[in-house]
């Protein structure tokens, strides 16, 4: 029965991030429906393994740990977006987008930027930027986790959660310059 | 264009810089223009950011559906691992105390209060994708006949499309010694609940009352869930619905008058 207690204690922490959770989950996956389906996997999972758990005060680092390896095993079976693994390779790709004339590319993500509110133009922005940029982003200035914490939910060391915090900042700039030149 | 000191920016508005360097990079800021512009354009992206996760909510079918799935799963799981002699002394003791608890114990006003609480729950594993209803029926006459054989509760069954939710179908359970009806109404992935049942001492501590015509409604919330309970005739009417209260009272009102 105590068992039963706990869990029920759980369940009530863990879906009071219910929305924080949907939030991220949204930004990840960049699609409504996936992220539903994103974030139900996420508690059903935790839920299973509810005893693994062990300091109710890290419920909300764990839920976020259980999603984003959730998250990661999905976007290696079926991807709607395909991010090369060789950062680099990105990077250099996204210094291209950010060059070309609005006219000559579809997908050039400071075309879409002009002419709308800050967070319309962030929000697109965002979509532009390499998963790995965007969770750095996500949980250090949306969830204020410190860069030890990133570090331990990323599995990053701490080198590299500075450093793509950093580039994450510094890319989301470089496309919304003209956002900025225009305000 | 940018300034050596630029680096130090990010960590910087994080807080993650050693107190030193944090006092030589506020320095710096008051007299370098690039990067005061940097940083405050790196803050007004985390406000931005922030508000717009503050103002983002997660649809309710979507905790409705956990919420679903997790009872299934509770349900599921209630064959304890252990060692059988030790579960089935637990289980005789349980039962011995069920039945205490359920049967000898009086009803009174604190037990109907945790009754409605389980119906809270009871009304969740309905939720979108949760259990299939005994009954499938759009047809309210139908729903109310099958209650009149399997319960011999006898009441009319609203068609509730006037709402914009449609009768999905009925079910029969039975709870601390109670025999309760259950429908299910369904609207744009949102679902209602009525849960109706026979009851002579009913008190419940909600916060609201309302009164409609001779009927004392009231209104309250339970995890969540939206409420509302009124009695006519020795039967006790049940409203859950995560919607908003308006439509909630609207819904009660026009219940009250088919009921």
């Amino acid at each position: 029965m105590i068992k039963q207690v706990r869990r029920k204690h759980i369940e009530r922490q863990a879906l009071s991030h219910l929305d924080s959770l949907y939030f991220v989950a949204l930004k990840l996956t960049g699609h409504r429906q996936d992220a539903e389906d994103l974030v139900q996997e996420t508690y059903r999972k935790a839920f299973d393994q509810f005893n693994k758990l062990r300091d109710l005060e890290k419920c909300k680092q764990w839920l976020y740990r259980i999603m984003i390896n959730t998250w990661k095993n999905w976007a290696i079976k079926k991807s709607r977006e395909f991010f090369p693994d060789n950062l680099e390779e990105w990077e250099e790709a996204m210094t291209q987008y950010a060059t070309v004339s609005p006219q000559s590319n579809r997908m050039d993500p400071e075309a879409e930027v002009i002419h709308k509110e800050l967070w319309e133009a962030v929000e697109s922005a965002l979509t532009h930027l390499h998963p790995n940029y965007r969770m750095a982003l996500i949980l250090s200035d949306i969830e204020g986790f410190s860069y030890k914490e990133i570090s331990e939910l990323m599995e990053w060391p701490m080198g590299t959660v500075m450093s793509r915090l950093s580039r994450a900042r510094s890319l989301l700039a470089r496309i919304l310059t003209k956002y900025k030149e225009e305000t | 264009m940018s300034c050596s000191f630029r680096e130090y920016l990010s960590p910087y508005s994080d807080g993650e810089l050693d107190n030193l360097k944090a006092e030589e990079i506020k320095g710096h800021l008051e007299t370098c223009g690039l990067c005061q512009e940097e940083l405050n354009f790196m803050l007004q992206i985390r406000d931005s950011l922030q508000q717009r996760a503050a103002s983002t909510k997660a649809p309710l079918h979507l905790k409705e559906k956990i919420l679903g799935e997790t009872r299934q799963a509770q349900r599921k799981i209630f064959i304890p691992r252990w060692n059988f002699a030790r579960a089935s002394t637990l289980a005789a003791a349980v039962l011995f105390a069920f039945i205490i608890v359920f049967y000898y114990w009086p009803q009174g006003k604190d037990s109907f209060t945790d009754l409605v609480d389980s119906l809270v729950k009871y009304h969740a594993v309905y939720g979108p994708g949760g259990k299939s209803l005994s009954l499938e029926s759009s047809n309210s006459g139908e729903a109310a006949l099958w209650f009149k054989k399997k319960l011999g509760l006898e009441f009319s069954v609203p068609n509730a499309a006037f709402a914009g939710y449609s009768l999905q179908g009925a079910d029969a359970f039975e709870q601390k010694g109670r025999k309760f009806a259950y429908l299910k109404y369904q609207g744009e992935g949102k679902i209602v609940g009525y849960i109706i049942f026979k009851d002579s001492a009913f008190s419940i501590d909600l916060p609201e009352t309302v009164t409609v015509g001779k009927i004392k409604l009231q209104v309250g919330k339970k995890e969540e869930t939206n409420m509302a309970v009124w009695k006519k005739e020795g039967l006790v009417y049940l409203i859950l619905t995560t919607e908003d209260r308006s439509e909630l009272l609207r819904y009660a009102q026009r219940c009250i008058e088919l009921f």
